[in-house]
C-alpha cells in the first residue's frame, strides 16, 4: 500500500520539481535514494537530506507522512 | 586594617571621580538638533576624547558615564531612537567574539563597531589573499599577504575608537578556543570550515556561551543562533559520519553580497541576544536564497 511523504527543496533542488513544497507517493520500503530516483534528482557530493528534522543518509527508508527537507551544506566564511 | 581601610574608601574616592566625571560631562556637551527638531544633549567625539585623557579613562568608560546621564555621544544618536538609551549602554558594556576575519567576519566586525559594541575579540589566523578582494570588507589592495586581525585592529580603530578590540592572530582549535571566548556575552561563528565550527559550537555550549552561526556560498546563506542546550549544528553534522570539511563554496565561490547580507543577520542576533529583544532563530536553520529573495526555515531536531 503505497503513501504520502512531503517534500521540501531548496537552492539548486528547486529546479527538479513545479513547487518547492510538495507531496508524493512512494511504495512501502522506498529509501532516501529511491525517492529521488523517483524525482530525478541526481546524488551529489553537496548533498543534505532531512527527514523530520534530522539528517539521515541515502538509505534512509521513508514512513508514511514523513517531511524531506532537501538542500545543500554550506560552510563558506 | 590596611584591607578595611581601602573597601571603605575605594568607593569614595570612584564615587567622587564618577560625580567629576559627570560634572565634566555636563560642563562640555552640547544642544543637538536631530533631523526630526528634537533637540538632545550631545556629546562630541573630542569632547570625549577630552574627557578620558583628563581621567585617565577609556573612552568606551567616558561613553558609558554620558549615556548614564542621560547625554548622547553624537555618534550614536542614529542608533537611539531604535534601541533607547539604555540598549546603547549596554551595548557598550557588551563583549562579542568574532571568530573569523574574512567575508563574513569583515563586515561583522564593522557593524559591531558602528552599533558600539563596547569590546570585541577578534580571532583570526590568516592573512589577505588576492582573491579576497572581490567580498572581505577588510581586504585592500594594500594589504595582501598582511594580516587579517591587524586589518580589523586598524579598521575599528578608524571607525569608533572607543571600542577596545582584543585581536589574536591565531587559528581556532580545541586546544586555544577557551582562551579566546571566555568572558564574552556572544559567540560569532564567520568561519570558513565545518569542522572547526563543531569545535566552537562545543566550546561555547560548554562555557554556556550563545553562539551566532552563519555561512556562505554562491548566493545562499544560513544562519542559525545556538543556545547552549540547543542541538545546533549537531543536527546536521554527526561526529560518527564523516564530516566534509567544507560545502559547495569550494565550487560556486561566494561573491560579495551573500556574506555582507548574512553578516548583517548575525550582528541582529548578537545585538537581540546582548538588548534581550526580539526572538532568535533558534533551533531552525534560516536559509537565505539571496538572488530570489527567498527566504526558507528549516526546522531542526531538538531531541538529543
Amino acid at each position: 500500500m503505497s503513501f504520502e511523504v512531503g517534500v521540501n527543496l531548496y537552492g539548486i533542488f528547486r529546479k527538479y520539481a513545479k513547487e518547492n513544497k510538495f507531496k508524493v507517493e512512494i511504495d512501502p520500503g522506498t529509501s532516501v535514494e529511491g525517492l529521488m530516483r523517483k524525482l530525478k534528482i541526481p546524488k551529489m557530493i553537496y548533498m543534505m537530506v532531512l527527514v523530520n528534522q534530522l539528517k539521515v543518509q541515502f538509505d534512509h527508508p521513508l514512513s508514511p507522512g514523513d517531511e524531506v527537507h532537501i538542500f545543500q551544506p554550506i560552510g563558506g566564511g | 586594617m590596611n584591607r578595611i581601610l581601602n573597601s571603605r574608601f575605594k568607593p569614595i574616592v570612584v564615587n567622587n571621580m564618577n560625580k567629576d566625571i559627570r560634572k565634566r560631562i555636563n560642563e562640555l556637551k552640547r544642544k543637538e538638533e536631530a533631523p526630526s527638531g528634537e533637540v538632545y544633549q550631545g556629546l562630541s567625539l573630542q569632547v570625549i576624547e577630552t574627557i578620558a585623557r583628563e581621567f585617565q579613562i577609556s573612552k568606551r568608560e567616558v561613553e558609558i558615564a554620558a549615556l548614564e546621564n542621560e547625554v548622547i555621544p553624537i555618534k550614536y544618536h542614529r542608533n537611539i531612537g531604535t534601541i533607547g538609551i539604555p540598549g546603547q549602554r549596554k551595548l557598550l558594556k557588551a563583549k562579542v567574539a568574532v571568530i573569523g576575519a574574512g567575508g563574513l567576519g569583515g563586515s561583522v566586525i564593522e557593524l559591531l563597531a558602528r552599533m558600539g559594541v563596547g569590546r570585541m575579540v577578534v580571532v583570526d589566523g590568516d592573512t589577505f589573499a588576492e582573491d579576497n578582494l572581490n567580498r572581505q570588507l577588510l581586504c585592500t589592495e594594500k594589504n595582501i599577504r598582511k594580516s587579517k586581525v591587524t586589518a580589523a585592529v586598524g579598521r575599528v580603530g578608524e571607525i569608533n575608537s572607543a571600542v577596545e578590540v582584543t585581536s589574536h592572530q591565531a587559528f581556532l582549535g580545541a586546544e586555544n578556543v577557551d582562551s579566546f571566548i571566555t568572558g564574552c556575552d556572544v559567540v560569532i561563528d564567520a568561519l570558513d570550515n565545518i569542522p572547526v565550527r563543531l569545535i566552537l559550537q562545543e566550546a561555547a555550549r560548554r562555557l554556556n556561551l550563545p553562539l551566532v552561526h552563519g555561512a556562505v556560498a554562491g548566493f545562499i546563506g544560513e544562519l542559525m543562533t545556538i543556545f547552549p542546550g540547543d542541538r545546533g549544528l549537531g543536527a546536521l553534522f554527526k561526529p560518527d559520519q564523516d564530516i566534509p570539511p567544507t560545502g559547495i563554496e569550494t565550487e560556486i565561490g561566494t561573491p560579495t553580497i551573500t556574506p555582507t547580507f548574512i553578516a548583517a543577520g548575525q550582528v541582529m542576533e548578537a545585538v537581540k541576544i546582548i538588548l534581550r529583544r526580539g526572538k532568535p532563530i533558534r533551533n531552525r536553520l534560516r536559509y537565505f536564497e539571496v538572488e530570489e529573495g527567498k527566504i526558507s526555515e528549516i526546522s531542526l531536531s531538538t531531541q538529543p
